[in-house]
């Protein structure tokens, strides 16, 4: 019960949090908005038994990338372009499409049988071993290449960044 | 032992927060937003993998939640690179003025 209290908490702050954060005017605000939706989306990661995921949600999005956001919104001059209009003209046409698509996808996934679970990874083995544990042996096992070709996206990216953002090219 | 949380909640949250990160980016203007909208896709398909992990007892769904957070720091590095890179050169960061290609 009180999972369920939490997770719609979380749920209602996460969905608050994004709607805020896409119709700020203000990039900082936006910004500072992403970062109660992070950490909400941690919580429902957490209620989901997934607290590797939840930690790492922390680290990387509300520590790194929000840093990132901040840093170029700090760099760049952003008075001048809030004093601009905000949004497109064809807005109203943009809105009502991606209402069409959400309410499809509800439509389609809330009335889903998503069938039963029949996996190794159960709650009692997880409580057992521990959830880093169970990721861990996921990904250098079975996903080792992909693990390995992750780290070179990485590398190619700070390359990248380094390169683009210099000066004089 | 049952689960906590039904799945059709956490589907139908990721559906709502994808669609609130569409129309983000269907209609901001301004490049760094655009690229914040993004970012709300990315996790709501975050929470329907760690869902779907759950519900499936397998932690391939978590393994992918990696891969996709791992993906989602190289594109925000590069994209505001490339932003610093264009405001540099055109002073604005209004996606209609993204033509250098057209002429």
């Amino acid at each position: 019960m009180i999972e369920k209290v939490f997770f719609l908490y979380c749920a209602f702050a996460c969905v608050v949090s994004a709607g805020m954060m896409i119709s700020r005017s203000n990039l900082l605000h936006g910004v500072l908005w992403m970062l109660t939706f992070f950490i909400h989306v941690a919580g429902i990661f957490l209620l989901l038994n997934a607290e590797f995921i939840a930690a790492l949600q922390i680290m990387v999005y509300a520590g790194a990338i929000l840093v990132l956001y901040l840093f170029l919104i700090m760099l760049l001059d952003i008075q001048g372009l809030a004093a601009q209009r905000q949004s497109h003209a064809s807005a109203p046409m943009g809105v009502l499409l991606a209402a069409v698509m959400g309410g499809l996808m509800l439509l389609v996934l809330t009335r889903a049988d998503f069938g039963g679970s029949h996996g190794m990874a159960t709650a009692a083995a997880m409580a057992k071993s521990g959830n880093v544990q169970a990721v861990a042996r996921g990904l250098f096992t079975t996903y080792l290449l992909p693990f390995e070709v992750a780290s070179l996206i990485l590398l190619v990216a700070m390359v990248g960044a380094i390169l683009l953002a210099k000066k004089r090219l | 032992m049952e689960a906590a949380i039904p799945i059709h909640w956490s589907i139908g949250l990721s559906a709502v927060i994808f669609t609130i990160g569409v129309v983000g980016v269907l209609i901001r203007r301004n490049m760094i937003q655009v690229f914040m909208a993004l970012e709300l896709m990315l996790n709501a398909v975050n929470i329907n993998l760690v869902a779907f992990s759950q519900h499936l007892e397998s932690m391939t769904g978590q393994v992918f939640v990696l891969f996709v957070i791992t993906v989602a720091a190289a594109e925000a590095a590069m994209a505001l690179a490339i932003i610093i890179a264009f405001y540099r050169n055109k002073q604005t960061l209004n996606v209609d003025e993204f033509n250098l290609l057209k002429w």
